[in-house]
């Protein structure tokens, strides 16, 4: 579990910290588990078992290197982003040969014990440890040990399980291995990443990967290999400051959200009253008040004007009570992942909305191309911009390159002429920013286009429905040449659900009334909807609260726990077969009820671990039911090939074209058929 | 066999079967015949000031009026208009925009120019060459810029119409070409050569990316080529580059990184190096010879303009350019 989660969030920063890795990496960290688990159970030779333990130990570290070599091997240039198929197949590639051992040990293990619904506590027990991986991982080593080390002790571990498994010290020899990769990759790391720029600090937060590199005397603060800003840049911190500040004919309170510290300096060139500057990551704030070296920035932070705060900005406006912000500058990258789409949805402007004055204005960035812009950008960026026209009267475009948005309930004036008198009336001094500004910005011919571009899209964005994240996805897929997403978009959510209909009803005929495979469909489908209910609650998690990097641990092991304590309940029950009917129609209300509790944040975890238990209960008694012992490895493969095929597909189709809710129905719908299925079997007796 | 092509117009020189699409896109061989795709349907169309070519040297303060097509013939990883250069033309939105209308919409707006502009001219060689003509005839000049992936004889009999050009110069080795661009630098040479040869006003634009070309050596090599086979008096613009396209993830380009650039041109020889993308000092030209400053810039805005007849307004040496 540990190893899991360390190489999911390896992977994460590999790929720019996109959530759609989550259901990659798990979909394919399962089917090759299953794949093992399948081929284990052939394999019965004498010393399998902790030659399987030694194994992962030495395949560890190397996986781990593999996935930091990803960008070399892609020969990628430094700042490249990766395109979607080279995620998937590196994905692919780099974790089969410890996946396939870890799935390999479960049948081994059930053999090694050898009792009766072994099977049954084999996987309770795997799940328990999975917990403490779990719950460890949130607490205690996520910030504190890098991925690098973590890899070492694992494979140490491991390889102690082997020695104890084989009692033959001489195994022990073999974390000379492992001890190497560590010792060759520790002294090589930086420069792997970017060829010679210097890595200056680097660290581990509860958003993610946090680097900053430098080079020449400007630093880069990336998070998750992800460009967040630069410093010194003066030219961009006026350009962020000073077009939305003369915008507003009087701005005296001000909200920033996220991006440099730099800018504060130049907001206080104005007349404020107050300004507060949010930044969610403590140690991207941290390592950014680090940087700056100017006198005059230092100064900045200093005035009692500015109130720093180290809180989720969306968090901040709910519990903001009062209309009290003249402004609201959004300074946040493009929504590309789940967690940055929170602040475009239609329900983040209303609560912005909230806290605006009536006159006040909230701004935000938006990418464009100089002089075109596509398709596909044009849908990204409609759909924040149709989500702002649905919740404020007046909303504003530029025409620069990197455009920006401007919304408020009162007509906002930007005639250029207007904006460059009041520039220059208010008498700032500026480096980068200029009066003529204006007149590219808010060119007639420019505005124009850049308006009717945008107005042509229909879609709006949501926190359940994050549409504006999904076509920044496909924005990134078309960068890559793909075209692969297009066809997606045709998809309707009744293209869907008919075909999940069909499907099931031929299945129907070879399942009715056939106890062998009815119960092994069950097995199948409490896989499928397990998974797919932990990644709808993870994705839930990140459109309401936006750091699963941290909490990623801890809501798989509220699962995992749920799968033990549902394994044990059910150890020995007299009607397994009733119990299990039982527990299918329970999956069904789960995910039914969930459609209402998602907001909650505690009911959220308890709804997971109601899941696993679920969940867990089925495998146990499914094992039960058929009460052959050889056939958990079977089971288990079962299991988890319906976890592969519902991580795919609820990660990569339902919840992105058609959010939260599509899903949880999915599961609902093909819960209540496999709960037919058994019905079917009536009368429930025992062998 | 008989139905094969081959596209003479640039260094690519795809050899296209029947129904295939060039390397640009904006290209395709229907029953034996090569087919531009995109004559006279720009998806880009704008009125900019001509500053933000960007020509310096060229009728400063006037507007061009600027069209492009979709496609490109190179593949450069930072492009700033990848929508359109990398889209087949298909995909694009476009504008229904025969060379007629290109030269009477530039009247209409009051341009002293068209310019083909955005992506590659190249690939809509046909369609620039027919406005081009036109225009001259109306009395509007013509500018390009271009990343000077064309082939000699294409380019020669366009030099005739075109009155300025922009090349990217994007690096100074084959390898950055190669890698970064999909192309090579020597044919971006040759063709620097041959529109000075033909008395096409060049001004050329280096994009400096941190990590991939700012090495000053290389852009010191750079600096004395030109000087030594296009003169000092030709412009150079070192521009700021933003993250853009499959390189969203590199740094713009650090201030000092841009001035270390200029500085190097200028001891190499050059006289007239500016920097883009960024206010500057170095938006300004000065006089070669007295050193005051000859235009003020601010950004694409031209404040002050201290050049009459072609002549500095101070010390009445000759400044090179087009100046009406």
């Amino acid at each position: 579990m540990l190893l899991q989660i360390t190489v999911l969030r390896l992977l994460l920063s590999t790929f720019s910290g996109n959530e759609l890795d989550i259901g990659i990496t798990l979909s394919f960290w399962l089917i090759y588990v299953g794949i093992g688990s399948y081929a284990g159970k052939r394999i019965l030779f004498k010393h399998a078992f902790w030659i399987s333990f030694a194994l992962i130990a030495l395949l560890s570290l190397p996986t781990f290197i593999a996935i930091k070599a990803i960008r070399t091997l892609l020969s990628l240039e430094p700042g490249e982003a990766v395109s979607f198929i080279d995620t998937l197949s590196s994905t692919a590639l780099t974790l089969f040969p410890i996946c396939f051992i870890i799935g390999v040990q479960f049948p081994l293990a059930v053999s090694y014990s050898g009792s009766r619904n072994a099977a049954g506590r084999i996987y309770g027990l795997e799940a328990l440890g999975a917990f403490w991986g779990g719950v460890l991982f949130t607490f205690v080593i996520a910030s504190r040990i890098s991925a690098l080390e973590l890899c070492l002790i694992l494979s140490l571990l491991n390889l102690m399980a082997a020695v104890y498994l084989s009692r033959k010290i001489f195994v022990l020899m073999l974390c000379l291995i492992p001890l190497f990769f560590y010792l060759s990759f520790h002294a090589s790391a930086p420069s792997f990443l970017w060829h010679g720029a210097e890595i200056t600090q680097s660290g581990e937060s509860k958003l993610g990967e946090i680097a900053v590199i430098k080079v020449g005397s400007q630093s880069s603060i990336y998070a998750n290999g992800q460009l967040a800003f630069s410093y010194p840049d003066a030219q961009d911190e006026e350009m962020t400051t000073h077009l939305p500040m003369t915008v507003h004919p009087l701005p005296k309170n001000i909200l920033v959200i996220g991006g440099s510290p730099g800018i504060l300096k130049e907001l206080l060139k104005y007349q404020v009253d107050q300004i507060d500057f949010i930044e969610l990551d403590p140690m991207i704030l941290d390592f950014s008040l680090g940087l700056l070296n100017t006198r005059e920035d230092e100064n900045a932070i200093k005035d009692p004007r500015i109130h720093i705060m180290i809180q989720d900005g969306r968090r901040f406006i709910k519990s903001a009570k009062k209309q009290i912000y003249d402004l609201i500058i959004l300074n946040l990258p493009q929504p590309s992942t789940a967690s940055i789409n929170r602040f475009y949805t239609i329900e983040f402007f209303r609560e912005a909305q909230k806290v605006l004055k009536k006159d006040g204005i909230l701004t935000m960035h938006i990418p464009q191309s100089a002089g075109y812009m596509g398709r596909r950008m044009q849908t990204a960026n409609g759909s924040v911009y149709n989500s702002l026209h649905a919740v404020f009267r007046y909303v504003g475009v530029t025409s620069q390159e990197y455009g920006m948005l401007f919304s408020s309930d009162t007509h906002i004036d930007s005639n250029p002429d207007l904006l460059e008198r009041r520039f220059m009336e208010r008498g700032l001094s500026v480096r980068y920013f200029h009066q003529y500004i204006f007149r590219d910005a808010f060119s007639s011919f420019g505005v124009d286009y850049v308006e009717q571009r945008l107005g042509e899209t229909k879609f709006i964005n949501t926190d359940f429905r994050p549409s504006a994240y999904l076509f920044n996805l496909m924005l990134w897929a078309e960068i890559h040449g793909g075209k692969s997403f297009s066809p997606f978009l045709r998809i309707k959510v009744w293209h869907i659900f008919s075909a999940a209909l069909i499907v099931l009803t031929l299945f129907s005929f070879l399942l009715f009334r056939q106890r062998t495979r009815a119960v092994s469909f069950s097995v199948f489908t409490t896989g499928f909807s397990g998974m797919s209910f932990v990644l709808t609650a993870i994705l839930a998690y990140q459109s309401l609260h936006g750091y699963v990097y941290e909490m990623i641990g801890i809501l798989s092991a509220s699962f995992m726990i749920g799968l033990w304590a549902g394994t044990s309940a059910t150890k020995t029950v007299r009607k397994p077969l009733k119990t299990l009917f039982l527990l299918e129609v329970c999956t069904l209300f789960l995910a039914a009820l969930s459609l209402f509790l998602f907001k909650a944040d505690l009911i959220l975890y308890f709804l997971v671990f109601c899941a696993g238990l679920i969940s867990g209960a089925q495998f146990s008694t499914a094992n039960l039911s058929i009460g052959e012992p050889t056939d958990g490895g079977r089971l288990y493969a079962l299991d988890l090939f319906g976890s592969f095929l519902g991580a795919l597909i609820s990660s990569l189709i339902i919840i992105p074209l058609f959010g939260i809710p599509s899903a949880l129905l999915l599961i609902a719908m093909i819960k209540a058929f496999s709960s037919m299925m058994i019905l079917s079997l009536r009368p429930f007796y025992t062998h | 066999m008989a139905k094969r092509v081959q596209c003479e117009l640039c260094p690519n020189g795809c050899v296209l079967e029947l129904g295939q699409h060039s390397k640009c896109r904006a290209r395709m061989n229907k029953d034996g015949t090569l087919y531009s795709l995109v004559y006279g349907k720009p998806c880009a169309v704008h009125v900019d000031p001509i500053e933000k070519k960007p020509f310096f040297h060229f009728l400063p303060g006037t507007t061009a009026f600027s069209i492009g097509t979709a496609g490109c013939v190179l593949s450069c990883k930072f492009c700033q208009n990848w929508q359109i250069s990398q889209a087949k033309p298909e995909d694009t939105d476009t504008y229904d925009l025969p060379p007629e209308k290109v030269v009477s919409n530039a009247i209409a707006y009051k341009c002293r120019s068209v310019t083909y502009t955005y992506t590659e001219p190249t690939v809509f060689y046909e369609y620039m060459y027919d406005t081009a003509v036109i225009a001259k005839k109306q009395g509007i000049r013509n500018t390009m810029h271009s990343c000077g992936y064309i082939n000699e004889k294409p380019l020669r009999t366009l030099s005739k119409y075109m009155d300025a050009a922009d090349i990217d110069l994007k690096g100074f080795t084959e390898d950055f070409y190669s890698r970064i661009c999909n192309g090579s630098l020597r044919p971006v040479l040759n063709a620097l050569v041959v529109l000075k040869e033909e008395g096409v006003w060049l001004e050329i634009t280096n994009l400096v990316i941190p990590t991939l070309n700012d090495d000053l050596k290389n852009i010191r090599e750079m600096s004395r080529w030109i000087v030594k086979n296009l003169g000092a008096d030709v412009p150079i613009h070192f521009s700021r580059f933003f993250p853009h396209y499959k390189l969203t993830n590199l740094p713009p380009t650090p201030i000092e990184t841009l001035e270390g650039a200029r500085k190097t041109a200028m001891d190499a020889g050059l006289k007239f190096v500016y920097i883009g993308n960024i206010r500057h000092e170095g938006e300004n030209t000065f006089c070669p010879k007295c050193k005051k400053v000859l235009i003020e810039r601010m950004g694409y805005f031209v404040k002050q303009n201290h050049v009459s007849n072609g002549k500095c307004k101070f010390c009445s040496s000759a400044v090179a350019g087009v100046w009406s």
